[in-house]
């Protein structure tokens, strides 16, 4: 922690300036320099020179050197202060002079003579080139104006401490506006996709302040890289219109646009709280620049009134600034070109790959290192594709980056380790790494190639065994057969020709026709016999039909009429007998003519006896009538089959 | 009477001209082996894939066109006869010889499994009789159960017991005798197997060209087609690795 106390003469204030623009104390050893703020002055310009007393106990007299080669426009003021710090406590003086050269040339300003505890000290001489120049030379000159022309940071400088005042009547807001504004500096606003951009924010003030930056840009689209500033921050001057700035580094980064198209540099807001001073209406006489007294400053009724602090109050001013946004072009690469192992990489680049071992075994890996260096996008850098033969496993790369802490532009390398396990014996061969990147520069693609590399492979422990696993002669083939074949023409697949389902069809139709042959025989052998009863047997329900019915209803009378007239009808029918000339002893005779005798005969005539008798003999019984008539169907289809056989028989 | 003269005359030039041209035939053979013995592989390649393409199927011709091209170091077109040897006689030793020392030229070789003891055995048996040897024993069989039924039929009291088992094994025997002929005919005459002819071969993801390259075979690769479009073969490997490529690739076993 560093406390300075500051107290200046004549216009004069005392500042506590917290942008840590505040410098370190040497020891507390004494020093009488002299400093001037440029060395290089056009004619008209002014400058000013200082003399600085460090240390210096009790100083009784200054004598300045001979300024006749230059007009002193303002001086000599006077500025007294004390600085403690870690603990050591240190005293100074300095007197300074603005002057302007009269003449062109070289001149040589002789130290300053002071009185110190009675010795007689001087200063450094210093000396002053004087050209003719327009004063916009000069100014640009004076921008690169270094900081150590100025007495290591004595707290205020300059024309600082005129600002901080706040004169009567003066507007608050329109002196901010002037002396304090945060400005973006891009180094160029149009540029590819990939390529460097590097922004700078900018605080520029004139005025006392504490600033806060409150909103940081996020860069949309842009892969930023920060760059280290250093703490606390130093301050650069700089002129602007002819006014010089302190000027402070808010952030400076390294962006690479991500993507094409128009994007925008979000803004950076910063919050500073001005402290101002308010001159107390009292003033101190305005003091004489040309005033004498020079041989006796220390004399002079201000140094009396030095430790009186002048009658000033302070105020602290909010004040709130922003940078306007700034839209940069990005364009995207050229398509056409675009080689195919491009990657994403814009910048300059080398590229080499290397492998670590020429002779491994199966069990082993290889490591294949591709390392890329250069200046550009290295921090986006994708592996270059590798064209590994499947003869190896290929295995994720281990990327390890080396990027120079805060290189402007980027520069670095990056290193890709690819792991591969061989899984064959031989020689193999790993094609050449190809990386090609974009050269921003010159608008075009630029490829580089590593030479392949061929290794040799053992097999290893772990290996398959079995592949060797050949007969003794297993590297020579076979002799070829040169004894004489019959070379018979390839023969159609006999599945594929009609012949085989011919062939398999053929005995199916025998079996067929067997099968025919087998149902007719069996058909002649019983089937016809049981067709033919049955037929039989419809020919006497159907004579019966009306016997039927009348059985169903009970008549019996009728039911043993119809019975025995259907009966001796079927044997007039089929013995082909006229109704008129039926008789019993016809029947038979006919019947045995066809040869049908015994039962069939006698239960035919039992039935038409018992037809005759149930007719002339009425008695109602049911059962007898059901009994009856079965017979009468029994008979009607036995005699039905016998004449039927009789008929076959004969024909 | 004339016009059957003719034909009489004619058959005989045919039946003159088709013996002498079996001749050359042999003469070709002795002349590509005579070709192969003054190394000149490719040569002598080329007409024993003559007499091949002509249609004479034989083992040793494929062993032979195999070695032929092997020697004028085409590993594809050698394994493929060797394969071919290895379909018409699965168990030819200079054949299965042959086409392991040209696997070893093939880069990234895996090998077959070996057949399971009932997968030889069904080899063995397949390959018992030629297909057509299976179709007609078949049909021999077929016909002995046919005539087997009739009798049954016809003759009922012809040994009924006896009838009976004959019918009934030679039942058995035409399905055994069919079914292997069936096999035996589909396993010749399926494709999906095929060598990879071309050097390199990058197998894509998909059946198209933008897909994204899963693995590379090389020349002389046996491969399974599972599965085809017009253009590209999805094929699989016996390790069960699969992925397309465009079926010009490939030769079909």
């Amino acid at each position: 922690m560093m406390v300075t106390t500051v107290s200046i003469r004549m216009s004069v204030l005392s500042l506590f300036f917290s942008l840590g623009i505040v410098s370190c104390l040497q020891a507390q050893e004494f020093k009488f320099t002299t400093t001037v703020s440029n060395t290089k002055v056009a004619l008209d310009e002014p400058f000013q020179i200082q003399f600085l007393l460090e240390n210096a106990p009790n100083v009784s007299s200054f004598t300045p050197p001979s300024f006749s080669d230059f007009e002193v426009m303002q001086g000599p003021s006077q500025m007294q202060g004390q600085s403690i710090m870690n603990g050591h406590r240190s005293e100074y003086i300095a007197l300074i002079y603005v002057l302007q050269a009269k003449r062109v040339g070289n001149f040589t300003l002789t130290g300053a003579t002071a009185r110190s505890n009675g010795n007689v000290v001087h200063s450094n001489p210093v000396t002053i080139e004087v050209v003719k120049g327009a004063r916009n030379l000069s100014q640009q000159q004076q921008q690169q104006v270094p900081q150590g022309a100025y007495p290591p940071s004595r707290g205020p400088q300059r024309q600082d401490e005129m600002e901080g005042v706040l004169k009567n009547g003066e507007d608050v807001n329109a002196k901010l506006k002037k002396n304090i504004f945060v400005k973006v500096d891009v180094d160029k606003t149009s540029l590819y996709e990939g390529e460097q951009l590097t922004v700078t924010y900018k605080l520029y003030t004139r005025l006392p302040t504490n600033s806060s930056v409150t909103k940081v840009p996020a860069f949309k689209g842009f892969s930023a890289k920060d760059i280290e500033l250093p703490n606390p921050p130093q301050a650069t001057e700089e002129v602007v219109n002819g006014i010089p700035f302190k000027v402070f580094i808010i952030r400076k980064t390294l962006l690479f646009p991500l993507q094409s198209g128009s994007l925008e540099l979000d803004p950076v807001e910063v919050d500073n709280h001005v402290k101002l001073v308010k001159l107390v209406k009292n003033n101190k006489r305005a003091r004489d620049p040309f005033g004498d007294a020079f041989n006796d400053p220390f004399n002079d009724p201000f140094f009396d009134d030095f430790f009186n602090r002048p009658e000033v109050s302070y105020e602290d001013v909010p004040y709130k600034i922003q940078t306007s946004p700034v839209k940069i072009t990005v364009k995207p690469l050229p398509v056409d070109s675009r080689p195919a192992s491009y990657t994403g990489a814009v910048g300059k680049f080398n590229m080499t790959a290397s492998i670590d071992k020429q002779t491994l075994s199966t069990d082993d890996a290889l490591t294949l290192k591709v390392v890329i260096s250069g200046q550009g996008n290295v921090n986006l850098l994708n592996a270059p594709k590798l064209d590994i033969p499947s003869s190896f496993e290929k295995y994720d790369p281990k990327v390890t980056d080396n990027i120079e802490k805060n290189s402007n532009p980027l520069s670095g390398s990056r290193q890709f380790e690819f792991a591969l396990m061989p899984l064959e014996a031989g020689d193999q061969t790993i094609p050449p790494v190809e990386f090609s990147y974009f050269d921003a520069a010159s608008n075009s693609f630029k490829t580089t190639r590593s030479p392949a590399f061929t290794v040799h492979i053992t097999p290893g422990k772990q290996a398959k065994k079995d592949k060797e696993d050949f007969s003794e002669n297993r590297n020579t083939l076979a002799p070829n057969f040169t004894k004489a074949i019959d070379l018979i023409k390839e023969k159609s697949f006999l599945l594929a020709s009609p012949w085989f389902y011919i062939l398999l069809l053929l005995p199916v139709v025998a079996l067929i026709v067997a099968l025919f042959y087998r149902r007719k025989h069996d058909y002649q052998q019983n089937n016809a016999a049981f067709l033919k009863h049955r037929f039989a047997n419809k020919v006497a329900l159907k004579r019966l039909e009306l016997a039927a019915r009348y059985l169903k209803e009970g008549k019996d009378k009728a039911f043993y009429e119809e019975t025995s007239r259907a009966v001796w009808g079927y044997l007039s029918n089929k013995l082909h007998i006229p109704f008129s000339d039926l008789s019993k002893q016809l029947i038979q005779d006919r019947l045995s003519q066809q040869h049908i005798n015994g039962q069939n005969t006698t239960e035919l005539f039992d039935l038409l006896d018992n037809c005759e008798m149930a007719l002339y003999t009425p008695m109602h019984n049911n059962d007898k009538m059901q009994g009856t008539y079965q017979q009468a169907v029994t008979v009607i289809s036995q005699l039905e089959d016998e004449l039927e056989r009789a008929k076959s028989s004969v024909a | 009477m004339k016009s059957l003269l003719t034909a009489c005359c004619f058959f005989f030039l045919l039946y003159n001209s088709s013996k002498a041209g079996e001749y050359p035939e042999l003469i070709k053979y002795d002349q590509a082996n005579a070709i192969f013995g003054q190394k000149k592989y490719s040569e002598a390649a080329a007409m024993f894939q003559q007499l091949i393409d002509e249609g004479y199927n034989h083992p040793e011709l494929y062993i032979n066109a195999g070695n032929a091209w092997y020697k004028a170091n085409r590993t594809g077109l050698a394994i493929y006869n060797y394969e071919k040897a290895l379909i018409l006689d699965p168990f030819n030793k200079a054949a299965l010889h042959n086409r392991s020392v040209a696997n070893q030229r093939v880069e990234g070789y895996v090998n077959d499994l070996p057949l399971l003891f009932f997968q030889r055995w069904w080899l063995q048996l397949q390959h018992f009789y030629s297909p057509n040897g299976w179709a007609i024993g078949s049909i021999v069989f077929f016909w002995f159960l046919i005539a087997v039924v009739i009798s049954i039929l016809l003759k009922p009291s012809l040994k009924p017991a006896l009838l009976k088992w004959g019918a009934v094994t030679s039942g058995i025997l035409f399905l055994c005798f069919i079914s292997l002929a069936v096999s035996a005919y589909v396993s010749v005459n399926t494709h999906d197997t095929g060598i990879i002819m071309g050097n390199v071969v990058k197998v894509k993801a998909g059946p198209d060209q933008g897909s994204k390259d899963v693995f590379e075979l090389h020349e002389g690769t046996k491969v399974q087609v599972t599965d085809a479009t017009q253009e590209y073969c999805k094929i699989m490997l016996p390790d069960g690795k699969t992925g397309w490529l465009t079926c010009a690739e490939i030769k079909r076993l």
